[in-house]
């Protein structure tokens, strides 16, 4: 499934302006202890902000996310093109990455657990693992949908296997290749997210737990906030690298 | 010649994890036989059967609330524009954002028991079902609508003998794909709330580090999911006869 | 079973429509006689598919008024059946249930049904291929079915929004032979849409010629050659060649 473009626009400012209004009268008229009014959300996450609890988790996030997202779009998106151009690595990997990409990976996040230790290392193989196999597919797709003739159009014109790669093959895949790493992003995103939450040490996902564990109700929501603007900000990051690299579409 | 190259792949697996198990890594990395006997202990003893039922309970509870309540949202939204224009912000949003984040939430509100984690896979999964129904709706072809009131057909008859049927591919890719992430939901939650399940057995395992009963519970926690993804997409198959 | 029933006249009187700000028919008369067979014929854009809907009921008038029999057309009504371009068979369905689909919205009985869709469908000449999906048919066979669905209902006034044009030419001409031995043994007031001249002209008894937008009635010809045509000559006759080209003249002055 690919999620469709989140066409904002006015219908989105409208929603969104909406639900914000409903909610914090809902929460003035106090219907439950799990729905704050907006107002005292935002003024935990103001707090939280001052005192630099924010800055600190975000900025581990978001050096897991790095150190774990980077590898995976470059080995992706290199074995995503094996697979594309060359039918026996395709037949030997595809069982492999098709299942590990539907496959609740988080039952492996133990595995890493025992093989890191309770470490920051954990949450960057989890992003990794995440990202990695939507990132291969796309890939492979992409460099499977080169329309053959122009694959023969460059062969009749001498043009050897870096050529191909260099001149059709890649600007062919671009697109899906863009495609698979905005999916990418947004899977990282929740692989550092449940890496943190796991191991329970540093990051967004740790405050996450330790204001759910505390009852602190404003704080988690602030934090859930937090880390949907990131996901939002990583998803609009690649897009704007699609946009600036695939401008032909 | 591709069933060779595959059955190749998953030997090289395992001589992989042969010899993983053999180097010294940084814990008791266990061989894919000890595997293998940790998890026929785990079955014999009726530790696994266990904890499988109860994560069953969870998905199918959760899963089935998906459906119910995500197909007909989604139709509802596809047949009526604004509402459908509206809920697909929020949709939006939700699917954005990592679901993993709003579980300390659900266990603060529903508290520790099945009923959470049901409410986990529910959020994990109900979104996707919705979109789909609602993407499905959408694609129907105006040519078959307009056909079909040529022949005079209620508004009732265009629903159930048009849109619905042609909903119905993207409605189970979407409950396909909202599966997966169901498991995802399922296991997430496990692993936070140990006292059930698999994720239950996954933690206790490693905590007493029994890694090959850990192994062994990982393992057939990612078969199993496998199995019920890939028997889903057989029953798509079956339903979806007719595609050229 | 039910017996045929009896064709219908229909008559457009001073019929308009627009769509916005686009005019697309305006102050429409045409009258077709009971049994009858007409071509509708015109520039791109002129607006005739969009009379076959308003006759259909799929639209309603802006202005003016529309008689099928003796109703006033306010929606879709039983005296009409329609065959379309793309065919609009449901894809998920067997021949069978395709052709039983008017039916099925009528409240037919199952069994009754199902016999009925099945002369229909040896009408066509496709039986056999009653279990067949859609996706494994060729567009001629496809349109068979979509016609099979629509003789199936029992109609007075079959209505055709250019049935042969997604069909290469060699079935088409076929099918066009069909058609008419169909339409002789079953006499149903037919109204055909097309873009080829010598389709109008060999199928019908009057060729009704639409000027370009706004559509209005710009001429109508009379096609006097002999019936039956399907298994005659009568395309290699002069007669034939004489009215193909008189349409043609018509049209080329209103490009």
């Amino acid at each position: 499934m690919t999620p469709r473009e989140s066409e904002f626009g006015r219908t989105g400012v409208v929603a969104v302006l909406g639900l914000l209004i409903v909610w914090e009268l809902l929460g003035r008229l106090d219907v439950s202890m799990f729905v704050p009014p907006i107002s005292r959300i935002a003024a935990a996450w103001w707090q939280l902000l001052g005192n630099g609890t924010l800055a600190t988790a975000a900025s581990s996030s978001l050096v897991s996310l790095a150190k774990g997202f980077g590898p995976a779009a470059v080995l992706g998106v290199a074995v995503g093109l094996a697979m594309g151009r060359f039918r026996t690595v395709r037949h030997l990997l595809d069982g492999w990455v098709n299942a590990l990409m539907s496959a609740p990976l988080s039952a492996l996040v133990p595995v890493l657990i025992a093989l890191f230790g309770i470490r920051d290392t954990v949450v960057a193989a989890t992003v990794f693992m995440f990202s990695f196999f939507v990132i291969v597919v796309n890939t492979m797709t992409g460099v499977r949908g080169t329309e053959r003739s122009l694959v023969e159009m460059a062969r009749v014109f001498g043009a050897g296997e870096v050529a191909l790669f260099r001149r059709i093959y890649l600007p062919a895949a671009l697109p899906a290749i863009m495609l698979g790493l905005r999916l990418g992003a947004v899977q990282a995103v929740k692989g550092m997210v449940v890496g943190e939450m796991l191991i329970s040490l540093v990051g967004l996902g740790e405050r996450l737990i330790y204001y759910g564990n505390t009852f602190l109700i404003t704080e988690l929501y602030a934090v859930i906030v937090s880390v949907l603007v990131l996901a939002l900000l990583a998803s609009q990051a690649v897009q704007a690298a699609d946009r600036a690299l695939v401008r032909w579409k | 010649m591709v069933l060779a190259l595959r059955g190749a792949s998953i030997v090289a697996f395992l001589l992989l994890w042969e010899w993983a198990a053999r180097a010294p890594v940084s814990f008791n990395f266990p061989s894919p036989w000890a595997t293998v006997l940790a998890l026929v202990d785990l079955v014999r003893s009726g530790a696994l059967p266990a904890a499988t039922l109860i994560s069953l309970q969870s998905l199918l509870l959760g899963m089935g609330a998906a459906v119910v309540v995500g197909v007909p949202l989604g139709l509802l939204m596809g047949v009526v524009g604004p509402v459908g224009r509206v809920a697909r912000v929020y949709l939006d949003l939700l699917i954005a954002l990592p679901t993993a984040a709003l579980i300390p939430l659900v266990i603060l509100s529903v508290g520790i028991n099945v009923a959470s984690s049901a409410v986990i896979v529910f959020v994990f999964s109900a979104p996707f079902v919705t979109m789909n129904a609602y993407g499905g709706v959408r694609d129907v072809r105006p040519r078959l609508v307009e056909m079909a009131r040529a022949f005079g057909a209620s508004w009732g008859q265009l629903l159930t003998r048009i849109v619905l049927p042609s909903a119905l591919p993207m409605i189970l890719a979407g409950v396909r794909y909202a599966l997966s992430r169901a498991f995802v939901g399922l296991i997430v939650a496990e692993l936070l709330l140990s006292p059930f399940g698999l994720g239950r057995l996954i933690m206790t395992a490693r905590s007493m580090f029994e890694h090959d009963r850990m192994f062994a519970t990982v393992l057939w926690t990612l078969l199993m999911a496998g199995a019920a993804l890939a028997g889903l997409a057989r029953l798509e198959a079956r339903l979806l006869r007719w595609r050229a | 079973m039910t017996p045929t029933l009896a064709p219908v006249p229909i008559t457009a009187d001073g019929v308009s429509k627009a769509f916005g700000a686009v005019q697309a028919l305006a102050d429409i008369h045409v009258h077709v006689g009971a049994g009858e067979f007409l071509s509708l014929i015109g520039p791109s854009g002129c607006g005739k598919t969009t009379l076959l809907k308003l006759i259909a009921g799929l639209l309603p008038a802006d202005a003016g008024r529309i008689r099928v029999g003796g109703r006033t057309v306010a929606g879709p009504g039983r005296e009409c059946s329609v065959v379309f371009q793309d065919f609009a068979l449901l894809p998920w369905a067997t021949v069978q249930k395709n052709v039983e689909f008017g039916l099925a919205l009528r409240g037919m009985a199952a069994a009754e049904r199902a016999r009925t869709a099945r002369l229909a469908i040896g009408k066509v000449g496709l039986s056999g291929f009653e279990d067949a999906y859609p996706s494994q048919l060729s567009g001629g066979m496809q349109q068979r079915v979509g016609l099979a669905r629509a003789l199936a209902v029992n109609p007075q006034v079959l209505l055709m929004d250019e049935p042969f044009a997604s069909i290469d030419e060699q079935t088409r001409r076929l099918f066009q032979d069909d058609l008419l031995r169909l339409w002789s043994e079953e006499r149903k007031t037919v109204v055909l849409v097309t873009h080829s001249m010598e389709e109008a002209v060999y199928m019908a008894d009057r060729v009704v010629v639409l000027s370009p937008r706004p559509g209005r009635v710009h001429e109508v010809l009379d096609v006097p050659l002999p019936r039956p045509r399907e298994s005659s000559d009568v395309r290699a006759t002069a007669e034939f060649a004489r009215l193909v080209d008189g349409v043609w003249k018509i049209l080329r002055k209103l490009q």
